[in-house]
Order: structure tokens, then C-alpha cells, then sequence
């Protein structure tokens, strides 16, 4: 039995993901739209704190034996008025419109629309060619082009000057089959992770870092160089890396990391390989 | 103030009876105007400062600082409505509404520069070095509560970081329409208005653009204080009263504000719970009951507070 409730927002919820508990009950945000909350000092105008919220409607879900449990959890609901962050400057506020009672032998699964997920390691068996695919979808950001410079203030140390002048030419007009390839994937990338607009004047500020310690760039990079050879290596130290994570891709769209963006690109490549 | 939200059921099930089912049984009470068939009624009650204050002028922008486009206010939805037309035919009108920010945060700057006045010492949250080199009356926000000690009068009402407080404001949002359409949600009827302005060049090429938006008309915002002492009470009465300012540009004449009504009220929420086939649809009843007495009440306590301090 599972009692399954409709709400709809009013205020928008400050949150990071759009699944979440509440109560014992699971709570999903559909038809979401994100919108980006500022919160400004006046001691420090340029650097402001910027949150994602969530606009659109509520969908609560309750798995119960009886009856009775539902609808006592309901007058438990009935007294919740406001979800998420910062509720008492006004923030998160829901109304709930209706509910109903699903009969179901069996606990429901919430379907999960992912556009693409993201993989802890890399397959078995790639060619070399998947490989150089991959190895150029995971390093195209770390080296000075002519539209910007390296995005972690280094180039990277490469002995192989083919792959550096290559890497160096992946936002230029080139008959390159492979960089006419990867191009597709880093727009695409670009169009599932720049959804909402906060604007930063850093690309990365180590005072409001959650490390809260300063990060060390040129060892990061010799690190990364001495990996190279190693397409499954590098995949691993990418994806577990943390100061990757804090350094923001774009400058327009702040929520942006660049972790997300190098390893989105490269599962984008590696589902079409899945499909050939 | 305390508050207490009330269930009221019917005994019916066998299992209430058993020992872990007792503990509850203190909690509920029985009414004669429970309904039948296992239906339950439920009804919350608060306490609410109904305040509306009208602006000329307000910038209460979402945005660090104003880039290319044209700074904008904290977007909701768009919403349509339908009104009558000529010959009463039903036309519609789409509208986007719109949240005002700011309001928490302006009214706890006045409560604290309302007990420094009384000598009483309260947390501090200012930012500009002015205000920091005269620190007298106000210490680190939260330092209050590491002797042991309950804590000052502000972080009880306003919480800090970990800390939760006891208040929370609400408003319907902000919308422009100019007929008399019905929305979904209560929408408050405003004016808003577009300032275009950009910055030129000697050689006149535009460098940036610094337009913004404003607001102006009435707005009404409530304070939930149904968790609040007679003497807290009376500090965000007396707050309230001295509210003027509220948004950016105060220095260059935006953010001027006129409080026109103000109440007190205790509001129930009556929810019906009355199922039909497993399915359940919100229908509720809202009463309010003035208080005036109460207020009165409350700013005395307050003073005696002060004097007592």
C-alpha cells in the first residue's frame, strides 16, 4: 500500500538535488525549474553566495500496511508548511492539494530521469582509438588555447607535443575527424550542466572553499602529466580527485565544476561506443 | 506565547488499548464534533503579526552586481488569469510574479539598534567597518551561549548558524496586472517599472549597461510569533514600528517605506480529512481573531525587560 500525495510549490525550495526524505516519506520535485537565490554582504559585494532553487510541483510517497498509518501520516504532512533552506525569510513554502491510496503488493520504484550516467570506471577493452578519445575528452580544458588559458592556471607538462598542439586546437575549425568528434560532445555537456545562471567573478577562491586550504596547481598538473599514458589511471584520479571539484568550469554559470564537465564528456563518448 | 496544534480523534481501534498506545492517549482528546466513520479533523493554530507597509521606491535585487542585462528581480512563475471583457466574455491575462527579499534581515538590524539604545548587550551581525568600531552593546554572533548561559535576546528569536530560531516571515508573491483576473495564488497587485541606463564611452560606445528594476505600490507580510515570550514579542512590536528601509540605493532616495496597518491575530486552520474512495482533497476553513489586548501586554514586558537589564 503506499499513499502517494500532490503539492504544489509557492516559494522556491532551496535544495541541491531534487529527490530527497522528509518524515519517512520520499519527496521528488517534477516539471522542476531551477531558478538561483543570492545571499550579498556588504563587506564582500564581488563574491556572493549563490543557491539553486527548485520551482514546480511536490510529489510525496508513503509505503504502509494499513490505512490508518496513511492517513495519520497525512495530518503529519498537513503540518508542514515549508521545505529546504532559509524557511523563515520565506523560502520552501508548499500547499498540499490532494492525495490518494495505491493498493501494491510489491514497494514502488521511483523512476529516475538521468540523462546520463556518470561511470566509477572505465570499461574493459577499449581500442586505441576509444582510448585517445577518451584521454583527449578528459584533458582538453588543461592546456592554454587561444580562447582561454588552462582552467587550472597551468599547462600541463606533456612530453607528447603531438597531443599538446591537438589539445590546443579543440575550440578551432579543423578537419580533424577526432576533434570534430569531441566538439559534439563538449556542447552537448555544456547544454546538461549550464541550466542556471549565477555569475562569478573567480574561477576558484580558496576563503569560501569547503577545503578551506589553498591549492597547489603545479603539483596537480605533473601529477595528471605522469598519468597520461594511462587512460584507466587517469579516469580513477579524475573522478576521485576533490580540488577538481571545487574549481568552477564557467565563469557565467558559478555552480558549474570542472570534475563534472571532463567526465561528463567522456561518458557521453563512451555511450555512443556502447551502441556501435 | 505557546501554541498547541490539536488532533482530534475517535477511538475505534482494539490496538489503542495495548501499553505503548498510552503514552499517545494523554495527547489526544475526544470531541463532540468529531465526524463519523474513522473521519479525522485537524486544526493549526498560530499566532501572526499582519503587517502591510506601502513603497514609492524598492531595489530589492537578486544579483551581486548589475551585468549586461538589466539586473532583475527573483522571478517566479508566469501565471494566467482570466478576467471579464466587453459583453462579459472571459479573456485572459498572463502575468509573471515576483519575491521580494530583504524583509528578515532589515527588521533584525532595527531590533538590535533598539536594545543597544537600552544598554543591552545582543549578538552582532554587521558587515560595515563603521559599525564594528564601536563595539560596545554587541558581541560575536552565538559567543553568548558558550558560558552556559540561555543567550541573548536576539539569538532566541533569530537563531545563528546551527542554532535555529523561533520566527519566520512569509508574503504572497508580487505580480503586475491590470485587471481584476483570478490567479491560482493570491497575488499582490503592484507596479513595476524598468530603469534603463548605460554607461558611454568619451568616444560614445556603451562600456556597461547598469539598469535595474524597481518596485512600488502596498505589500503585506506576516511574521509567525506563536513561538515567542511576551518580552520577544514586544522587542518585533516594537521593531516593526520603526521599519523604514528595506533594499538597495536608501542613500540615493530608493528604499523609503511608510507602515500603513498593523495587527495582531490568531489565526486557526481548520483541515477536512474526509475521504472518498482512497482519495482525499484539500478543503480548509481560515478564521482570525484580533488581538489587541495582548499587544499592550507585550510592549510592557518588553520595557520591563529593558529596565530590568
Amino acid at each position: 500500500m503506499q499513499l502517494v500525495a500532490k503539492a504544489k510549490i509557492i516559494t522556491p525550495i532551496i535544495t541541491k538535488k531534487r529527490l530527497f526524505h522528509l518524515k519517512g516519506c520520499q519527496v521528488q520535485i517534477i516539471e522542476p525549474k531551477k531558478r538561483y537565490v543570492t545571499k550579498t554582504t556588504i563587506k564582500n559585494p564581488l563574491n556572493s553566495y549563490n543557491y539553486i532553487a527548485y520551482l514546480g510541483k511536490l510529489e510525496i510517497r508513503y509505503n504502509c500496511n494499513k490505512k490508518e498509518k496513511a492517513k495519520r501520516k497525512l495530518s503529519q504532512l498537513l503540518q508542514i508548511t515549508s521545505i529546504g533552506r532559509f524557511k523563515s525569510d520565506g523560502y520552501g513554502r508548499i500547499e498540499l492539494l490532494e492525495a490518494e491510496i495505491q493498493n501494491s503488493d510489491h514497494k514502488k520504484k521511483i523512476p529516475r530521469n538521468y540523462a546520463i550516467h556518470i561511470r566509477k570506471g572505465l570499461p574493459h577493452n577499449l581500442t586505441k582509438k576509444q582510448q585517445e578519445l577518451i584521454r583527449y575528452c578528459l584533458l582538453h580544458d588543461l592546456v592554454n588555447t587561444s580562447y582561454h588559458p588552462s582552467k587550472i592556471y597551468v599547462e600541463i607538462p606533456l612530453k607528447n607535443k603531438r597531443l599538446l598542439n591537438r589539445l590546443k586546437r579543440h575550440h578551432d575549425k579543423t578537419k580533424d575527424s577526432l576533434i570534430q568528434r569531441f566538439q559534439k560532445y563538449d556542447r552537448i555537456a555544456s547544454i546538461i550542466s549550464r541550466k542556471t545562471k549565477s555569475p562569478k567573478n573567480n574561477r576558484y577562491n580558496w576563503n569560501y572553499n569547503w577545503i578551506r586550504k589553498k591549492i597547489d596547481f603545479e603539483t596537480l598538473a605533473e601529477r595528471i602529466a605522469q598519468l597520461v599514458n594511462n587512460v584507466y589511471k587517469l579516469y580513477d584520479f579524475i573522478y576521485n580527485n576533490k580540488e577538481l571539484e571545487s574549481i568552477v568550469e564557467s565563469m557565467t554559470f558559478g555552480h558549474s565544476s570542472l570534475k563534472e564537465h571532463l567526465l561528463l564528456c567522456a561518458n557521453l563518448a563512451l555511450n555512443e561506443m556502447k551502441n556501435e | 506565547m505557546n501554541v498547541d496544534n490539536k488532533i482530534n480523534s475517535k477511538k475505534t481501534d482494539k490496538s489503542r488499548n495495548s501499553k505503548k498506545s498510552n503514552k499517545k492517549k494523554s495527547k489526544l482528546s475526544t470531541n463532540e464534533s468529531c465526524k463519523a466513520n474513522n473521519d479525522y479533523v485537524l486544526t493549526n493554530k498560530k499566532q501572526l503579526l499582519i503587517v502591510t507597509f506601502y513603497a514609492s521606491l524598492l531595489k530589492t535585487l537578486n544579483g551581486s552586481i548589475p551585468g549586461s542585462k538589466i539586473s532583475p528581480l527573483l522571478k517566479l512563475y508566469t501565471h494566467s488569469g482570466k478576467y471579464n471583457g466587453k459583453g462579459d466574455k472571459l479573456k485572459e491575462e498572463k502575468v509573471s510574479s515576483y519575491f521580494i527579499k530583504g524583509i528578515r534581515g532589515s527588521i533584525r538590524h532595527i531590533a538590535m539598534t533598539l536594545c543597544k539604545e537600552r544598554g543591552i548587550q545582543v549578538c552582532d551581525t554587521h558587515d560595515r567597518p563603521d559599525k564594528l568600531q564601536s563595539p560596545d552593546n554587541f558581541h560575536l554572533s552565538a559567543s553568548c551561549r558558550f558560558n552556559g548561559s540561555k543567550g541573548c535576546i536576539i539569538l532566541s528569536i533569530f537563531g545563528a548558524k546551527g542554532i535555529q530560531g523561533k520566527i519566520s516571515f512569509y508574503h504572497n508573491p508580487v505580480a503586475s496586472y491590470n485587471y481584476d483576473s483570478k490567479f491560482e495564488i493570491n497575488l499582490q497587485k503592484v507596479h513595476i517599472a524598468t530603469d534603463k541606463r548605460v554607461c558611454f564611452n568619451s568616444e560614445n560606445e556603451p562600456i556597461q549597461d547598469f539598469g535595474e528594476r524597481f518596485v512600488s505600490g502596498f505589500i503585506t507580510f506576516e511574521i509567525d510569533v506563536s513561538k515567542l515570550n511576551n518580552e520577544e514579542l514586544g522587542l518585533i512590536i516594537e521593531a516593526t514600528k520603526r521599519f523604514e528601509r528595506l533594499g538597495r540605493g536608501y542613500n540615493s532616495g530608493s528604499g523609503h517605506i511608510e507602515i500603513k496597518k498593523f495587527k495582531l491575530v490568531n489565526r486557526t486552520i481548520e483541515y477536512d480529512q474526509s475521504w472518498e474512495n482512497d482519495t482525499w482533497v484539500n478543503k480548509k476553513n481560515i478564521t482570525d481573531i484580533s488581538l489587541k489586548d495582548e499587544v499592550l501586554q507585550a510592549i510592557k514586558g518588553w520595557n520591563n525587560y529593558a529596565i530590568s537589564s
